[in-house]
């Protein structure tokens, strides 16, 4: 029996292409951003909120939220916190080093839809890195937006991420930062509590709101219905969910979560359509 | 001047009727504090609650071994410690100035005579207060299971 | 659920009969036309799948006794070619390997590179592929070319392959292909398909062509034109499969029952019955989940290798280093839902073929239809 297929073109999926390390900043004293750069010399194109699958050499293989700016093209931007051997040797890497990565995969931030309506992001501890993109896309488009804020929540105030972004976020007039954290001492000038507690400080008309959010899955629950409590609608609001993805085109069967394969039809889904599954637990 | 901005602002005073707000705007005084000043001890006797106007203030506790750690900060619009209404009326924690705030200051023990004797003035105070409570518990069980991971001690 | 079992439009249209002397020439041809030839033999107690040469390679006068958990080999009282079921092995096997080198990496001096292995597209044959087995791969088909993405290692081991089907003329005590609308007769999916009927002392075969490559193939045995009398032997022998059909289950609203019946008090139940093993996932043929697993060589060339996993181990869903379904109760859910629920909104199919595979090999004999009569039963309340 024969079948048509093409698979020399399909084959690329599973492999990686060669990338090198072109520089590393420690954001915590577990979370390095490292910067990537095609040895090929191909651009990097990829929409805010997708992942890559970043290869260690022998060590194996995990999904990784891309950090960095979409128009540059050159840089691939990851930050990732070591929890594991292949991202303790993700997090050792030094200039110079070469990785295996491909992708990108699964969906973004629902970006268009926000055009002309408020737009709120709303991040916990490392969650601010997938919507970094979103963020900086978002300011670039921000004449568009009716109004764009960012609340992020970390543990510690050494915890946050890109404390230079936020210095230039806070300073500019195209968006509005709170950040808040669960401990500090008075050294501490900004807020400290919970990161729904902020949105009393934000102005937005909650009915032409959208809302992207990234954290902990009960994080988003929590915010979630914090936002529909004040009357965001709930299927305006985006989540992004995590699960164990292994080869970012639904065939490992690793992240499935209901019928979904996050893989696919996430990371990013709508609030809504996932609810009940996250109030479940253990799908 | 800065009670007239919470009037739009602070839901204890905009849920009040016309002789609720007059009743308040009578035991209300204004006062500054500068960054870092405290503005009630743990355990001091509450005779004045506070409204935020200006600024921002947190709630602190005192460790032995380590310094102060700050519990939670509220702005402008917010209460500053709600253990002000109910028995024994003293503070929970102590209350500092994060950035120079301009607060707002009832007479707690007048608001809570009152309040016996006035029981629509009673249902708007005790309902501020038990929404806001019910918040704050809410955001301290979230924040209990530490969510977020942090870096390497 | 798409093919109705009703008895085929035209059965004499291109059905013949052969003696079984002509099923080695039918053997031969494929060998000689290439082809790697893999069908049922005898192997360590159990009717397995391997490289055969010839009818006597066969499980010839073998049967099985199946049940929940249990499986024994007896001798039949005739030398039919066909008297058994379906045993552990499954053809996904030869479509989706349990262990498949992806990628290969050299770092040295001059860099990182990444090799990929070359695809293997064996002209290979699947001699007496039972109808619930065709179903199954049916289904593989769906998720590894239909899905959105291509298999490439998947398409190119199913683009070369030649499929030589048989009707069952008998079932076991596992069996339930009736229920899933997938047997006990050959209806798509094959080259080839063949029936065993009895005749005289001895059996008759009949074969019919399904698709241009088995008919030119089937052309170059000594047959004679079927008659009616071999196509009722036929309807005969899958009526006897039918009857003797072990299990049934009922597959009405079967995917609502199991999302809205997520936290259904038979979960527990059921985990404390399921070792958690893994057992039922491996033997399946519909199964598709893997993961994948590194070396390095002594000499600095690593690999990458996609081995098949299962939902039932811990470490399918690890996260940060902990499980998402930790319980055996969420993990026997999550197959269970997946196969009979979930696996239609993502395919339009059911995972499920009614094989029987998980019920024989589970170890403590826990019956997928039973669970659904418990779900059912106990809703119903």
């Amino acid at each position: 029996m024969t079948l048509t297929s093409a698979p020399e073109q399909r084959l690329e999926e599973m492999l990686p292409k060669t990338f090198r390390v072109i520089g590393k900043e420690w954001e915590t004293t577990d979370t390095a951003t490292l910067f990537f750069e095609d040895v090929a010399g191909d651009p990097i194109e990829f929409v805010p909120g997708q992942f890559m699958m970043l290869y260690v050499f022998g060590l194996g293989e995990v999904p990784i939220s891309i950090a960095g700016n979409r128009l540059d093209d050159h840089t691939l931007m990851h930050t990732v916190r070591a929890v594991g051997a292949v991202t303790d040797g993700i997090c050792g890497l030094e200039t110079g080093d070469e990785v295996g990565i491909r992708g990108p995969f699964g969906t973004g931030w629902p970006l268009e839809a926000a055009i002309g309506r408020d737009l709120l992001i709303i991040t916990g501890g490392i969650g601010l890195a997938p919507l970094r993109p979103a963020v900086l896309q978002a300011i670039d488009t921000s004449d568009k937006l009716s109004s764009l804020s960012l609340l992020y929540g970390a543990r510690t105030p050494k915890d946050l991420l890109y404390k230079q972004d936020l210095l230039g976020w806070e300073a500019s007039t195209d968006i509005n930062v709170e950040t808040t954290v669960d401990r500090a001492g008075f050294d501490w000038r900004g807020d400290v509590g919970l990161v729904t507690t902020l949105l009393p400080r934000i102005d937005f008309e909650p009915e032409n709101t959208d809302a992207f959010v990234c954290g902990p899955e009960v994080m988003m629950r929590v915010v979630a219905r914090e936002l529909r409590n004040t009357g965001v609608p709930k299927e305006r609001i985006a989540v992004s969910l995590e699960r164990n993805m292994k080869c970012g085109i639904g065939f490992c069967g690793h992240c499935q979560y209901g019928s979904d394969f996050l893989c696919k039809t996430g990371p990013v889904v709508p609030f809504d359509r996932f609810e009940r599954r996250m109030t479940a637990g253990e799908i | 001047m800065s009670l007239e901005s919470l009037k739009s602002s602070a839901q204890l005073l905009m849920d009040l009727d016309e002789d609720g707000l007059e009743f308040l705007e009578s035991v209300a005084t204004e006062v500054v504090f500068p960054a870092g000043a405290i503005i009630f001890e743990e355990d001091q006797y509450a005779d004045t609650f506070y409204l935020v106007a200006d600024g921002k203030a947190g709630l602190e506790v005192v460790l032995a071994t380590r310094p102060p750690v700050l519990l939670e900060t509220v702005g402008p619009g917010e209460m500053l410690g709600v253990s002000w209404l109910t028995y024994p009326y003293r503070w929970a924690w102590r209350a500092r100035a994060v950035n120079r705030s301009t607060l707002v200051a009832f007479d707690a023990d007048a608001v809570r005579a009152r309040c016996r004797e006035d029981h629509k003035l009673a249902a708007s105070v005790y309902l501020t207060v038990a929404d806001e409570s019910g918040r704050r518990l809410h955001a301290a069980r979230v924040r209990l299971l530490d969510l977020y991971p942090g870096g390497r001690e | 659920m798409g093919r109705a079992n009703a008895p085929i439009a035209s059965p004499n249209v291109s059905t013949h009969v052969v003696a079984r002397s002509e099923l080695d020439l039918l053997l031969e041809l494929l060998a000689s036309d290439g082809y790697e030839v893999v069908g049922p033999t005898v192997r360590d107690g159990a009717i397995i799948y391997d490289h055969i040469g010839s009818t006597r390679d066969l499980p010839v006068g073998w049967t099985d006794q199946q049940d929940g958990g249990k499986y024994r080999l007896s001798r039949r009282d005739d030398e039919a070619l066909f008297g058994y079921n379906v045993g552990p092995s499954s053809w996904k096997t030869f479509l989706f390997p349990p262990r498949l080198e992806l990628f290969r990496v050299e770092q040295n001096g001059n860099g990182t590179r990444f090799l990929l292995n070359d695809v293997e597209s064996p002209r290979r044959a699947l001699f007496g592929v039972k109808s619930c087995e065709l179903a199954a791969i049916a289904i593989q088909d769906k998720v590894f070319l239909a899905s959105g993405h291509v298999d490439a290692n998947y398409a190119a081991r199913r683009e070369n392959l030649f499929i030589v089907a048989v009707d069952c003329g008998t079932a076991s005590g596992s069996c339930f292909c009736v229920s899933m609308d997938t047997g006990p007769g050959c209806e798509s999916g094959f080259d080839l398909r063949i029936t065993e009927i009895v005749s005289g002392d001895g059996f008759e075969y009949l074969i019919q062509s399904g698709t241009p490559e088995g008919a030119s193939l089937a052309d170059r045995l000594a047959a004679r034109s079927a008659d009616d009398t071999h196509i009722e032997a036929r309807d005969a022998a899958l009526d006897n499969a039918r009857s003797e059909m072990g299990l049934s289950m009922d597959t009405e609203g079967l995917r609502d029952l199991m999302v809205d019946g997520f936290d259904h008090p038979r979960w527990q139940e059921v985990a404390d019955r399921c070792l958690t093993c893994g057992n039922c996932t491996l033997v399946c043929p519909t199964c598709f989940c893997s993961t994948a697993t590194d070396s390095v060589t002594l000499d600095g060339v690593a690999s990458r290798t996609r081995v098949w996993d299962s939902c039932f181990s811990l470490d399918f869903t690890g996260l940060h280093g902990h499980p998402v379904r930790s319980s055996a109760k969420s993990r026997y859910r999550q197959w269970m839902t997946h196969k009979l629920a979930t696996w239609q909104d993502q395919f339009g199919t059911m995972g499920c073929v009614g094989c029987g595979r998980c019920i024989t090999w589970c170890p403590v004999g826990i019956d997928i239809t039973a669970e659904v009569r418990a779900m059912r039963e106990e809703v119903s309340v």
